[in-house]
């Protein structure tokens, strides 16, 4: 193999599995190629928690005898990739970004990550995450084990969180793909900031067997990737019933681009204030561009309104009921103050007191929310969305103040889908992230969220965005 | 551009209060107060929702 150059880097899934099957690059090339680079370049926006290159190569060398003997596994067979450091890889640590687990190790792997072996693909490494995906609430980026999350496109900004180091990584052709986890916003966020297309799929489609558990009612594991297509291509692979699971929905996904709706016939719901008073002002231009780009998939898009609950009141309270349960030993034993962020440590300990009717309350309101959610998706198929309303904030900005040039909507404005992401959580739907512009030099992206199961029309709708934009190809400064 | 002190108040007021609001507490007390002040609050826009009796919560148990 010469000099590979650096497009290999930024790749799409099926582009790499061409380049695989015809045999002009090997997959051990490959895995070596890109763990080197992970291991280069990953500390240069904290996003590396383990590098896997021994693991790696043994996975990529029985990958390429496979493929020599015609043994074909699909499009993912050789093809590397990252895992949040939150998922358990059987003899190597699983710190879940906290200096209270930092020599922890299981003796088995997680589903998503045996289900990835199976069709061959190839884990390059564990990738960094806010210190246990930040349930307790955190006052600053710092809060991990591995530093405050840099953002390939502006490194004195956030890289944003959970999933940091899974975001960061794909941006900046550290991995092909990687694996994050959501409660409440860790794959939209940073997929937003971080300018790369991810999804968040329906509660219970993918098992979370080996993943560290914040709450068992909320979370998700989902991929960040280049393409809505490369997304599809993985959440096939990972999708699927566990028993395992408690919350597993008891089927599979199958990506079946050839057999979407037309988009003529969909009809797309949107604010029009998210995209202008409820948007940072340094944001406006590219999300209004963004609609207008958006508009012209031929759906038709109408105006429509947010069913009114208390998500974040509702949320906040489920999952501190949940997680307070879930590290009862961690917060009794004191070892919590070995946490990094004071906001964190104290929303811990809070969260051991939180009275059952309010837990139990918010579970009601909860069916309440499902109930409007699928009166909402009767009248329009999604809806679509900025994914944050700005850019990633600067590293040293305190994550629960506004920052400066966030918008500051008048008095009166109406509140458009600015409660989508825990409104989204609690009633378990999928969201799409695709890249849609710049605010200055960060990106920013939009999210189409749908009805549960529907991340075939989601993908559909990307898919069209993405054959119309190429937000999702520009690359960080730096990144060659 | 030049304002009135009046205007920069006014200008001001929305950040000025926000900042006051979430100003980080000092002591690792004053966080916990805080963060139990923040359920409270949760727990207080919860109790304004009406529910009928027949809502049960949303978790499963399969026998």
């Amino acid at each position: 193999m010469g000099d590979i150059g650096t497009d290999i880097f930024f790749a799409t899934i099926d582009e790499l599995n061409r380049k695989l099957t015809s045999k002009e690059i090997s997959a051990e090339e490959l895995a070596r190629a890109f763990v080197n680079r992970l291991e280069q370049q990953g500390p240069r926006y904290n996003a590396l928690a383990l590098p896997l290159l021994q693991q790696a190569l043994k996975q990529a060398k029985a990958v390429d005898q496979d493929i020599k003997r015609g043994r074909l596994r699909g499009p993912l067979q050789g093809v590397p990739y990252g895992v949040k450091d939150l998922l358990a890889y059987a003899g190597q640590p699983t710190t879940w970004g906290a200096k209270p687990y930092a020599a922890q190790v299981f003796d088995t792997n997680a589903a998503v990550i045996d289900k990835l072996s199976g069709v061959g693909a190839v884990l390059a490494g564990k990738l960094s995450m806010v210190e246990l995906a930040g349930g307790g609430g955190y006052r600053y980026a710092s809060a991990s084990l591995f530093g405050p999350g840099l953002n390939p496109w502006d490194r004195s900004c956030w890289s944003g969180g959970s999933s940091s180091g899974s975001a960061a990584a794909v941006a900046a052709g550290l991995v092909p793909f990687a694996i994050g986890s959501e409660t409440s916003g860790s794959i939209v966020t940073p997929a937003s900031y971080c300018g790369v297309t991810a999804l968040r799929p329906t509660y219970g489609l993918v098992s979370r067997r080996g993943a560290m558990a914040l709450s068992w009612t909320l979370d998700k594991l989902g991929p960040f990737a280049h393409t809505a297509e490369d997304c599809g291509t993985i959440l096939q692979a990972i999708s699927g019933k566990d028993s395992d699971d408690p919350g597993s929905a008891g089927r599979s996904f199958y990506y079946t681009p050839q057999y979407g709706r037309a988009l003529k016939e969909l009809k797309i719901g949107y604010a029009p204030v998210d995209f202008a008073d409820r948007a940072d002002p340094a944001a406006r231009p590219a999300f209004q561009a963004a609609l207008e780009a958006f508009k012209q998939n031929g759906a038709t898009m109408v105006e429509v309104k947010l069913p009114q609950f208390p998500y974040g009141p509702a949320l906040s309270t489920i999952l501190a009921a949940e997680q307070g349960s879930i590290f009862e030993p961690l917060i009794t034993s004191g070892k919590v103050d070995q946490l990094t962020d004071a906001m964190q440590i104290a929303g811990l300990k809070a969260s051991l007191e939180v009275p059952a009717k309010d837990y139990l309350k918010a579970m009601r309101l909860r069916r309440l929310m499902q109930a409007a959610f699928r009166r909402f998706f009767s009248e329009v198929d999604a809806v679509v969305t900025p994914g944050r309303p700005g850019p990633a904030t600067k590293i040293d900005q305190p994550l629960d103040r506004p920052a400066p040039g966030s918008a500051q909507p008048p008095e009166g404005t109406p509140p458009g889908f600015q409660g989508i992401i825990p409104a989204g959580n609690l009633a378990g739907l999928p969201a799409l992230v695709l890249p849609c512009g710049m605010a200055g030099s960060l990106p920013v992206a939009l999210q189409v969220v749908g009805a549960p199961f529907s991340e075939n029309l989601l993908l559909t709708i990307g898919r069209d965005f993405q054959t119309r934009t190429d937000w999702h190809k520009r690359r960080p400064p730096g990144t060659a | 551009m030049q304002f009135t002190r009046r205007e920069l108040a006014v200008i001001l007021a929305p950040a000025a209060a926000a900042v006051a609001q979430t100003a980080a507490p000092a002591s690792p007390a004053d966080e916990l107060k805080a963060a139990q002040a923040r359920l409270k609050t949760a727990a207080g826009a919860l109790d304004r929702q009406a529910l009928p009796m027949s809502t049960e919560p949303a978790f499963q148990f399969k026998a």
